[in-house]
């Protein structure tokens, strides 16, 4: 018994320090913000597009996102969908893309108007894919 | 037990009864009846007694026709008693009121106590033994004599009448019971079994047999080779017949190459037994599929497994169907717009397919914009418009070159998607292989420094292949790629259905060198496929491959209407963008094909990755279930499905603690639609729910209704595509409603219309956002001859109705024929024209498997050159041949009453060529389509219960071509029996000796005295 008493009553204390609640709610991700992101994993693919994180509350971030692909062959594909995340600390945000019904998962760090970070997409066989991304804010939120 | 100790039990219970055997002697040709290898089977069975089955005069046993089963049956079983009696209370169940214990006085008779019956199930072409207890209440009385009455088809074997006493412990009776392979399904009375005591029948037991349902079909194609260009659809003819012993539901499906779409198929009959029906399946070849031999296949399936398979090739030709003719160049140009007030500029494009000389083809596209800073290449797309995509293929027969845009792919270990701008060479004739690639790294618009240098040759051995490689790689368009090369692999010859492969190299890169390796190993059989991959690759994908290392295996395997998938992945990889990149993934996903209509889907899977980016580390940890249904009917088609998973995320940033989420994840998916001539209409809706951050919105749906290839007015207008799709996120998000039109309508003067309309929210940019982004592509097709003829050889197909030879009026050409002259193929058009290119000494030759059913090549006749050059080709329609057996009365008047179905004919040609027929319950048998040629009758009635035999002469006919034949009626007599003193050991010997002619009435002599003997009606 003395653990579990002694989880209860130390867990909320944990929970009020995590970096998520601790600085989340000051970072600000709503706006426009053009993206470029590479695909280095499980093939080879440049994207150009746009990121428009149209609502935001506490830490939790919706929007959509929409790039033309270009692969290696030379295919131009149109992608489109709507996206979804969260600010994980101050400066991390944790978001998906959702192109297609596999969402692509990218956890960048944002130093005022702009983004950096890495993409990884699962695509169910057991295979990813993945790279890196950048994104700069052209209008605020 | 086997069937001979049977026989001899029976054998020898028979003699101590006194009965009288015969010595059966049955020599078959293993040749004509594989099923059975050359053996002789010789038994002793004892004869059953026909008058015996009068109650007065049940012990005298004569004569009676030959057992059927001299032969082992491939079926047998032994069925302990089912009567529904225990040895106390034998009959008491049902012993009719007025019968007691106490023996009935003789006069009047007493009453016949019918008792349960002794009932088994058992397949056709089996031996059922019996077992049927004797009333213990007559056992009580003294002893009991029995007498086995057959009834119906079967044969019964063995002793038929006995004494069971009454003070031992009793013996059940024995019955034997023969089954033909053509017993009807259902239940059948078999015989009865009469119990006796003071010369009364006191009571009687009925055995029966359920005979069980066998599913079972003859299926064949019209063709074994079908011939079709891209864009083109094929009629496949097949014929099916029920071979089972009932009715059945027989469904139909067909396999094709993925991709294809299949009309016709699946579907469903309904049959009685020894019914046929003929079917066909439309088949449509993609417009972009490739030239060459696939494989495809028609099953039938009845009671939840395939019964009958069909397996044919179906030749890809290139040559695309159009207006334009097939040895003319097609260029098609064109001049499309984005008609929005920024992108409105023209966009021209050019493609080119067909001959430009003798053997050689080109394939080649253009687009060129007239202002590129504001081309929208994504709305471009959208009317086949792709910007940056110029190239021009060349081909021969066995080799292709060519020049823009163009890449390799060499090998996992020597470089994988090299593309840019360049040139490329390929060589595939029947010795070598080559794969020659230089180019400049480029994507689209996009280029970059590097290059793309590599060459690949490789040699066939006997089936398989060894090759050498090297390559020197270097590009940065989307990231640092780096890679220098040589490496040599080979591919095994297939043996047991085993195909291994590998290959090594020194593979060097940014980061440093290494070995590389990769080996797989494929199994394939008719329900199994199995294949293992393993890959070592330094450098991973920064260095041209799909990851550092790599193992993974597919296994498939069918055990009748069952399919069972199942898959493992395991991926690592580290690059530029990842220090670590680890996936795995593994499913299990069976799926039962519950009738010709459904099919139910079951699916449990996980996959997982971990990535160690510049930011942090990241993974993702997933399981689910899934149930599905897939439904079709005719035209109509309907999925559904459920999932279930679990998820777990998981985040951890520099100097922070790991960040889990977890949660649930629930989806349903449901489609349905109609796919037919005039347009496939469907809707579905997708609907998911998921726990916070671990994937989508926690709610969201999406509803799609779509309509695609809807002619807008008879006769080959304009079509119509359009799609609606509506995203739901309840609340989250504002849902966004997707619209896109679409038309393709063909105008006068070989010009084309494309018109595609589309409103799309989610896009950003001037493609897309809250307006109609309309895009419009006009066209026109020309042909284009090169200087002089290009076509080698013209020619045509026909059907010589008349078999003279020559092209008469009315004679019409045929479709879909294979031509093959060296190593070029072509394919009949709808009027039986074909052209061949090559310049080659090679013989012109019809490949005779790809002719439709009834027709056959003309033995004697090569083609035929007519004066304005151009080769006619006559082919012959075959005849069909009614051959009715007819039971005839002997000397002695008897007429056999015979059920003739398991009988079959063959027709043999001066050649020895021979075809058969099965002969239905009427005595009827049809050749469908035999060739011109000289032919005589053989029978085989090793199967027909009763024996009996043709006289006099083969029957002989001839098919000339387009010619009827009248049917041929063949008389079949009954066969004398000869018995012997089985006493008698030296007349026995005798007998075997002279079996042949006893049996045959002196038809050549071949000591086949048994009716499993073929008969040639030599007389």
């Amino acid at each position: 018994m003395r653990p579990l008493r002694l989880a209860a009553l130390v867990a909320p204390i944990l929970g009020c320090q995590t970096p998520t609640d601790a600085g989340a709610s000051k970072l600000v991700v709503k706006g426009v913000w053009n993206y470029t992101a590479a695909q280095t994993a499980g093939g080879q693919a440049g994207l150009t597009g746009t990121l428009t994180v149209s609502t935001q509350s506490g830490t939790s971030f919706s929007g959509s996102a929409s790039a033309t692909q270009t692969d290696a062959s030379n295919v131009t594909t149109q992608l489109a969908g709507p996206l979804s995340g969260k600010a994980v600390d101050s400066v991390t945000v944790d978001f998906d893309v959702f192109f297609d019904a596999n969402g692509r998962r990218h956890v960048a760090t944002v130093i005022r108007d702009s983004m950096k970070g890495s993409w990884v997409e699962d695509n169910g066989d057991g295979t990813a894919s993945g790279g890196t991304f950048v994104a700069v804010r052209t209008s605020g939120p | 037990m086997t069937f001979a100790g049977w026989v001899a039990v029976f054998a020898g219970t028979a003699a101590a009864a006194g009965a009288v055997t015969v010595a059966v002697r049955a020599e078959r040709r293993g040749a004509r009846h594989p099923a059975h290898p050359a053996s002789q089977v010789e038994s002793t069975l004892v004869l059953p007694a026909p008058e015996a089955r009068a109650p007065q005069h049940f012990s005298r046993p004569v004569s009676t026709p030959l057992p059927f089963a001299a032969k082992p049956a491939p079926h047998t079983t032994v069925a302990r008693a089912i009567a529904p009696v225990t040895p106390a209370a034998t009959a008491a169940p049902i012993v009719r009121a007025d019968e007691t214990a106490v023996p009935a006085p003789p006069t009047p008779a007493p009453p016949v106590a019918e008792l349960a019956p002794v009932e088994v199930s058992a397949l056709p072409r089996s031996v059922q033994v019996m077992t049927v207890p004797v009333p213990a209440s007559l056992l009580e009385s003294g002893d009991v004599q029995y007498q086995v009455v057959p009834q119906g088809n079967a044969q019964i074997i063995g002793a038929l009448t006995g004494t069971v006493r009454g003070s031992a412990a009793s013996q059940p009776v024995v019955v034997t019971a023969a089954l033909s392979k053509s017993a009807p399904a259902g239940t059948q009375t078999v015989a009865r079994v009469e119990f006796r005591q003071g010369g009364a029948v006191r009571s009687e037991v009925p055995v029966r047999v359920q005979i069980l349902t066998v599913h079972s079909a003859q299926l064949r194609l019209a063709q074994s080779v079908i011939g079709g260009h891209p864009g083109e659809r094929v009629t496949l003819r097949y014929f099916l017949t029920n071979s089972g012993n009932g009715p059945d539901s027989i469904s139909i499906r067909m396999m094709a190459p993925v991709g294809w779409r299949v009309d016709g198929a699946p579907t469903l009959y309904v049959l009685g037994a020894g019914a046929s029906v003929t079917g066909e399946v439309g088949i449509w070849v993609p417009r972009e599929s490739g030239t060459g031999s696939l494989p495809i296949a028609v099953i039938a399936s009845a009671g939840g497994r395939d019964i009958a398979r069909a397996d044919a090739g179906f030749e890809v030709v290139a040559g695309e169907v159009s207006a334009v003719s097939a040895d003319e160049l097609q260029v098609t140009t064109g001049v499309a717009s984005v008609l929005t007030s920024q992108n409105d500029a023209p966009v021209f494009g050019v493609d080119v397919m067909g001959p430009v000389a003798a053997g050689i083809s080109a394939v080649g596209h253009l687009v060129q914009p007239t202002n590129s800073g504001t081309a929208d290449a994504l709305s471009l797309s959208r009317v086949g418009y792709y910007l940056g995509g110029t190239y021009l293929t060349l081909s021969g027969a066995q080799w292709s070159a060519t020049g823009g845009a163009t890449g390799r792919t060499f090998s996992d270990v020597t470089g994988m998607n090299a593309y840019g701008q360049g040139a490329a060479f390929t060589l595939n004739d029947q010795k070598w292989t080559a794969d020659l690639l230089g180019a400049a790294p480029a994507a689209g618009e996009q280029s970059s420094n590097g290059h793309l240098l590599g060459a690949r040759v490789g040699m066939k051995v006997d089936g398989g292949w060894v090759g050498a490689t090297a390559t020197d790689l270097r590009d940065n368009l989307f990231s640092a790629r780096e890679l220098e090369a040589i490496g040599i692999g080979g591919v095994s010859p297939a043996f047991s259905g085993f195909t291994v492969a590998g290959e090594l190299a020194h593979r060097s890169y940014a980061g440093g060198q290494g070995i590389g390796w990769s080996a797989e190993v494929d199994q394939r059989s008719v329900n199994t496929q199995f294949q293992i991959r393993a890959l070592g690759a330094p450098g991973g994908a920064a260095a041209y491959a799909r990851a550092q290392s790599e193992v993974a295996a597919v296994a498939t395997h069918r055990i009748g209407a069952l399919e069972l998938d199942a898959s493992g992945f395991l991926s690592s990889d580290q690059n530029q963008s990842f220090a670590k990149l680890q996936s795995a993934g593994w499913s299990f996903t069976p799926q039962l094909q519950v009738n010709s209509h459904v099919t139910l889907n079951l699916g449990v899977q996980g996959n997982s990755y971990t990535a160690r980016g510049a930011v942090g580390e990241f993974g993702s940890d997933e399981t689910s279930v899934r149930a599905g249904l897939n439904f079709r009917a005719g035209t109509f088609y309907a999925l559904g499905a459920l999932s279930a998973g679990q998820v777990s995320r998981s985040t951890m940033l520099p100097a922070t603690p790991q960040i889990v989420d977890a949660g649930g994840k629930y989806g349903l998916q449901g489609t349905a639609g109609i796919a037919t001539d005039r347009g496939t209409f469907e809707a579905s809706l997708d609907y998911e729910q998921s726990a916070q951050n671990v994937g989508y919105l926690p709610h969201q749906a999406t509803l799609t209704v779509r309509a695609d290839n809807v002619p807008l007015r008879s006769g080959g207008g304009p079509r119509l595509h359009a799609e609606v799709d509506q995203y739901l996120w309840f609340g989250a998000l504002p849902s966004v409603t997707l619209v896109r039109v679409g038309v393709v309508a063909p105008l006068p003067g070989d010009l084309k219309l494309t018109v595609d309309v589309q409103h799309n929210p989610l896009i950003a940019g001037p493609a897309g956002g809250n307006r109609w982004v309309p895009v419009v592509k006009l066209e026109r097709s020309l042909g284009v001859t090169f200087s002089g003829e290009p076509a080698l050889v013209r020619g045509v197909v026909y059907e010589d109705r008349n078999g003279n030879g020559s092209r008469d009026p009315g004679e019409p050409g045929i479709a879909g024929v294979v031509i093959r002259r060296g190593n070029e193929t072509a394919v009949t058009s709808k009027n039986g024209e074909f052209t061949l290119y090559q310049q080659t000494t090679d013989p012109l030759r019809v490949d005779e498997t790809s002719l439709p059913f009834g027709l056959v090549a003309n033995p004697s006749g090569s083609a035929r050159l007519t004066e304005k050059g151009r080769v006619e080709i006559g082919v012959w329609p075959t005849a069909s041949v009614d051959v009715r057996l007819v039971p005839t009365a002997d000397e002695t008047g008897r007429v056999p009453r015979v059920d003739l179905r398991s009988a079959q004919v063959e027709a043999v040609d001066s050649a020895g060529n021979s075809w058969s027929a099965r002969v239905d319950s009427t005595g009827h048998a049809r050749f469908d389509a035999l060739p011109p040629g000289s032919y005589h009758l053989e029978f085989s009635l090793q199967d027909v219960r009763e024996p009996v035999h043709a006289q006099g002469a083969a029957p002989r006919f001839v098919v000339l071509p387009g010619r009827t034949v009248a049917p041929i009626a063949v008389p079949l007599y009954p066969r004398p029996v000869r018995l012997f003193d089985p006493t008698n050991q030296r007349g026995r010997g005798a007998q075997r000796g002279q079996g042949g002619q006893a049996g045959q009435g002196g038809q050549g002599g071949q000591g086949g005295g048994h009716e499993g003997q073929r008969q040639g009606g030599e007389g």
